[in-house]
């Protein structure tokens, strides 16, 4: 079940949305509910915080107000580590990245399109309930790190493998389109990783699902995002026992 | 035993001269190699060929660092500066003992213990002082960014090189004609001398270089600021257009209300006034954001590459929805990393139909966010090894910029950089944490 938050300073807009997510409820089967409309940010992080349910928020981004909108994602975001984000903005507001980057939003409605303004509210609606039902089934395969006051979360059957970095402070995760960096070491997170990882050598853990080449004259493993990894000679047992278990 | 420890102690005196002032560090196994050679070198042919065989030790570690080193010019250079050092004071030091004990030369090398105990001071010595040096000329001075000149780089090294080939030549001959006290302090003042003003003459070059590329930097500061501000009226004279038009579209639509002409009044808003709004969104009036940059070197930079993005065609965004002032990294250091990121994606979307890139800049929780992403062309390389020198999709000679990336954020602790290709995007993320120092 998700609840449904909006916030928009100027009335006639917000009855707008309302009418448009009541409408949806109303024609589709589903325990989502509308569970506050508010014209200030104050007024709906009075309401979050007596909730513990993850919620469905569509803001405006010029609140008149002492808190933006994206303030006030960054507020809610305390409170609701998971909850789907939306903001509803004129074309000149927009600002992509940031609302991607700095608040983890799910999505943006322009609003100056006000055809396809119905359309797009119901189309976050249907993906947060998607989103939030496939999140309950897998949250047990998701490696989450702390990072400092950040955490990484990701899915580790994601990862392709771990390798140190040349800053020693610093550990490198490569996924299959992309290395993000993060502060801590090998020996820690081979401890929270699935059996699946292998280390193969000093300097890196490799996610044996995701190795399609092993050329054993050379000890190389070839990984399906075309990286190559060399086993050193300690653990050349151990890869070949893992890969004969696949 | 005494010839044993001498040997040694010289054999550590260089090899502190050469690794201390090299740029980067060596790996154990390398160091252990220079030892060694220093050390065996100097055991075996010293008792042989006197003070000629420092030929072989000097040339043979040249050779060494040659081939260890990234940069060989540079770092051969480093050595041999380190190496003129210690025998410039070695001699310094020598003459001050002379002259305190109140001995000849002479007498000061055949005393045994006395000639120990120098040794070893000295090579305490050298050790300390020849890590401090390199510590102020790498760290402090950074000099390795302003020596780019290759040729300034092969003259240097020339020079030194012919410094300690006389060097090595005048203390061998010397002990050929027998060490005499006033020939050993001549030989101190001269050399001496002569370091001071090699010393000197690189001091001027750095201060030379440095100057100009400061004075460089500054006029290419200048003109991006002047087409900046450009830019900047032109998108301030379209303002005033419309607010001339303004009060021209107010009277028409009230015109239509007065008829109560509603077909007409919403034809003219669709037709006349939407577009208005749109015109707004387009490129000049994007670089009004930029206001929010409080850094000067910074604003130039993304000022520049954001104008010559959408000369070429590429629908920039610009997202700058708070104030950019506390920046936790030196602000020169960041442009060169975002200049080689923003450099990459214009010309990645380039290659695609869309043309699209997007760069944004926020605290969240005081660490600042730099992202950058642009539509690119599926990759050839595994983004891992994008960051490796040698590595472009851009064929041979080519592919230092992200290596260059690397060697600058290394040495921040306090740098996450992420990257990431999502079909189509491809984006660079740099979270700058907050230096809690």
């Amino acid at each position: 079940m998700i609840h449904i938050y909006l916030c928009e300073d100027n009335n006639r807009q917000l009855t707008r949305w309302k009418s448009v997510v009541e409408k949806y409820l109303l024609m589709n089967s589903t325990e989502s509910q509308l569970y506050c409309t508010a014209n200030s940010p104050s007024e709906l992080l009075e309401i979050r915080k007596k909730s513990t349910v993850t919620g469905l928020y569509f803001l405006d981004i010029d609140l008149q107000s002492e808190k933006n909108g994206i303030e006030l994602a960054q507020e809610i975001r305390k409170y609701d580590p998971r909850g789907y984000i939306v903001f509803v903005t004129t074309h000149s507001e927009m600002a992509v990245l940031t609302f991607q980057y700095k608040v983890e939003a799910m999505d943006f409605i322009v609003k100056d399109e006000i055809e396809t303004l119905p359309d797009r509210i119901c189309a976050c609606i249907k993906n947060a309930e998607i989103n939030y039902k496939t999140q309950l089934d897998s949250s047990s395969r998701l490696l989450s790190v702390k990072v400092d006051k950040t955490s990484l979360i990701l899915d580790q059957d994601d990862i392709v493998a771990i390798t140190t970095s040349e800053d020693y402070h610093k550990i490198m995760i490569h996924t299959k389109n992309g290395v993000r960096q993060m502060s801590g070491s090998l020996k820690e997170l081979i401890a929270v990783l699935n059996p699946a990882f292998c280390q193969c050598s000093r300097s890196a853990i490799v996610n044996m699902k995701h190795v399609v080449k092993y050329s054993r004259e050379e000890a190389l493993l070839t990984m399906d995002n075309k990286e190559t990894y060399s086993v050193s000679i300690r653990m050349l047992g151990k890869i070949q026992r893992a890969l004969k278990q696949l | 035993m005494t010839y044993l420890i001498y040997t040694l102690t010289g054999g550590i005196c260089i090899y502190f001269s050469s690794i201390h002032l090299l740029p980067h560090k060596m790996t154990n196994v390398r160091k252990l190699c220079i030892f060694m050679y220093a050390f065996g070198s100097l055991f075996l042919f010293n008792r042989i060929y006197g003070q000629a065989s420092t030929y072989i030790t000097f040339v043979g570690i040249l050779l060494l660092v040659f081939i260890f080193a990234k940069e060989p010019y540079f770092n051969m250079s480093c050595f041999l500066f380190g190496y003129l050092y210690t025998i410039a004071f070695n001699y310094l030091f020598m003459w001050v003992a002379g002259l305190l004990l109140q001995m000849d030369m002479q007498d000061l090398l055949t005393h045994n213990r006395l000639n120990i105990i120098f040794s070893i001071t000295y090579s305490v010595y050298c050790g300390i002082t020849t890590k401090l040096l390199g510590w102020y000329i790498h760290k402090k001075l950074n000099i390795f960014q302003y020596l780019t000149n290759s040729h300034l780089l092969k003259a240097i090294f020339i020079d030194l090189f012919i410094l300690v080939f006389f060097y090595i030549f005048n203390f061998s001959y010397g002990e050929y004609l027998g060490y005499n006290y006033g020939v050993i302090a001549l030989n101190g003042i001269i050399f001496l001398l002569l370091f001071a003003i090699t010393v000197y003459l690189m001091y001027s070059i750095y201060r030379a270089t440095t100057g100009e590329q400061a004075y460089k930097h500054r006029m290419a500061q200048f003109e991006n600021l002047r087409h900046y501000t450009e830019r900047l009226e032109k998108s301030y004279g379209i303002m005033r257009k419309f607010k001339h038009d303004y009060m021209n579209i107010l009277s028409t639509m009230s015109g239509y209300m007065e008829e109560n002409n509603m077909d007409g009044l919403m034809k003219y808003y669709g037709d006349q006034v939407l577009p208005i709004s749109h015109a707004f969104a387009e490129s000049d009036t994007k670089l009004g954001a930029l206001s929010n940059v409080k850094n000067t070197a910074l604003k130039s930079l993304l000022s520049s590459k954001f104008i010559y993005s959408m000369e070429i065609g590429i629908k920039a965004e610009i997202e700058l929805l708070e104030p950019i002032d506390a920046l936790p990294m030196d602000s020169l250091d960041l442009s060169r990393v975002i200049g080689i990121f923003l450099d990459n994606a214009i010309e990645a979307a380039t290659e695609t139909k869309d043309k699209q890139l997007a760069f944004c800049m926020f605290y969240k929780e005081q660490d600042l966010y730099i992202i950058i992403r642009n539509s690119s062309p599926e990759l050839d390389h595994p983004i891992s090894e994008l960051r490796n020198q040698g590595i472009s999709s851009k064929g041979v000679n080519r592919g230092v910029g992200l290596y260059n990336v690397e060697m600058i954020l290394n040495h921040y602790e306090n740098v996450i950089w992420n990257t990431t290709y999502e079909n189509p995007y491809f984006t660079q993320e740099i979270i700058l944490k907050k230096n809690n120092l």
